[in-house]
């Protein structure tokens, strides 16, 4: 198929197009800018431990503040709801992924949408689920990619355009991305993994 | 990495992964753009990837998430680079190549991801494999819906070779 078309040879003729059109900037202005970001970085985890030193101050201060007080009995992990932890983004990424069926869509104070999230696990190509299932409220302006959803042909949406299609049961599965707040930005419909 | 080690790997590469870039995303100034952000993280985070072996795969991924993550969040508005315009005596790409990016933005960017690094950048299926984190059987069968779409797609235009229209430009990216 490809031979057909002539890729190859067709993909070296635009990425050739591409790098001719390019004015990169010189190396020491890419090493200098390295350089700020790491000095940045730094500075962030420093200032970062200075907080931390002085929550577990402020805490332990208040710990012995209570003296005798009983401390609270905690809360027993229930086995059947798994809690869920938003998914963080690695070091120098943006987002991180949950895999798992978007359904029960339903709109909700006008502007947010309300959805439960069957998490998933891909193994070899399948997913499983992982025993984890949570509800989240997105803004309707949340980027939603979908293909097969909307009928074969890729395209952008946004979760408020798409409510109708997906307040039926777990069908259509997702990839997720949350930011470092554990926001979530976008969905990506991932059509071609197939569910045990 | 040091700083001449890195200026030499930078020179030596940093073209070669803009057309790559480009041929994913379909937008030059935006893959001069994350491809340059994705060197300074390179030289920011030089110790890392001194370790993992394969600098030129580490920038083009990063740069691909870079590239991912402005999509989403400037997806409804113009990006910064869009408003400025393209830089000056830079030539407008060709038409046949205006087709091609065309065609490569209406299938999704998982399949063009996998699409340029098995045929413009020469990965075997297990390092595509490797570089998008996904299982062997997975690339090939983005790979192969791809390339249907593509093939459907450019059918009847000047890059369907029935035409006649085949374009001899060969120029390794």
């Amino acid at each position: 198929m490809a031979d057909d078309i002539g890729l190859d040879e067709r993909l070296a003729g635009l990425a050739a197009e591409g790098r001719r059109s390019a004015v990169p900037l010189a190396a020491e202005t890419i090493r200098a800018r390295g350089d700020r970001r790491r000095r940045r970085r730094r500075a962030a985890q420093a200032s970062g431990g200075v907080l931390l030193a002085a929550a577990v101050i402020a805490g332990g201060l208040t710990l012995f503040g209570r003296g005798e007080e009983k401390a609270p009995t905690a809360a027993k992990p229930s086995a059947s709801a798994p809690l869920f932890v938003p998914p963080t983004p690695g070091p120098g990424e943006e987002y991180a992924a949950e895999l798992g069926y978007v359904y029960g869509a339903k709109a909700v104070d006008g502007d947010r949408v309300r959805v439960t999230v069957k998490q998933l696990e891909e193994k070899n190509g399948t997913a499983v689920p992982t025993g984890v299932v949570h509800q989240l409220t997105l803004d309707s302006f949340t980027a939603v990619e979908v293909e097969t959803l909307t009928g074969g042909r890729p395209g952008d949406a946004r979760i408020g355009d798409v409510v109708d299609l997906l307040k039926g049961g777990p069908e259509w599965v997702f990839a997720l991305d949350y930011d470092a707040e554990g926001r979530v930005r976008s969905l990506r419909e991932v059509y071609w993994l197939t569910v045990k | 990495m040091d700083e001449q080690a890195f200026d030499a790997f930078y020179a030596g590469s940093v073209g070669r992964l803009i057309g790559q870039l480009y041929a994913m995303i379909g937008d030059r100034a935006e893959a001069q753009d994350v491809v340059q952000e994705a060197f300074v993280r390179a030289w920011e985070r030089r110790g890392q990837l001194d370790k993992d072996g394969a600098p030129e795969a580490w920038v083009r991924t990063v740069a691909y998430r870079l590239a991912v993550s402005r999509w989403r969040r400037v997806r409804t508005s113009l990006s910064f680079a869009k408003r400025q315009g393209p830089p000056p005596n830079v030539p407008p790409p060709a038409d046949h190549h205006v087709l091609l990016v065309e065609a490569l933005k209406q299938i999704p960017a998982a399949q063009r991801r996998v699409i340029v690094l098995h045929h413009l950048c020469d990965l075997e299926v297990k390092q595509v494999a490797e570089e998008t984190g996904s299982p062997v059987g997975t690339v090939k069968a983005q790979l192969s819906r791809g390339r249907a779409a593509l093939a459907k797609i450019l059918a009847d235009t000047e890059l369907d070779p029935r035409t006649g229209g085949r374009v001899s430009e060969v120029e390794r990216g």
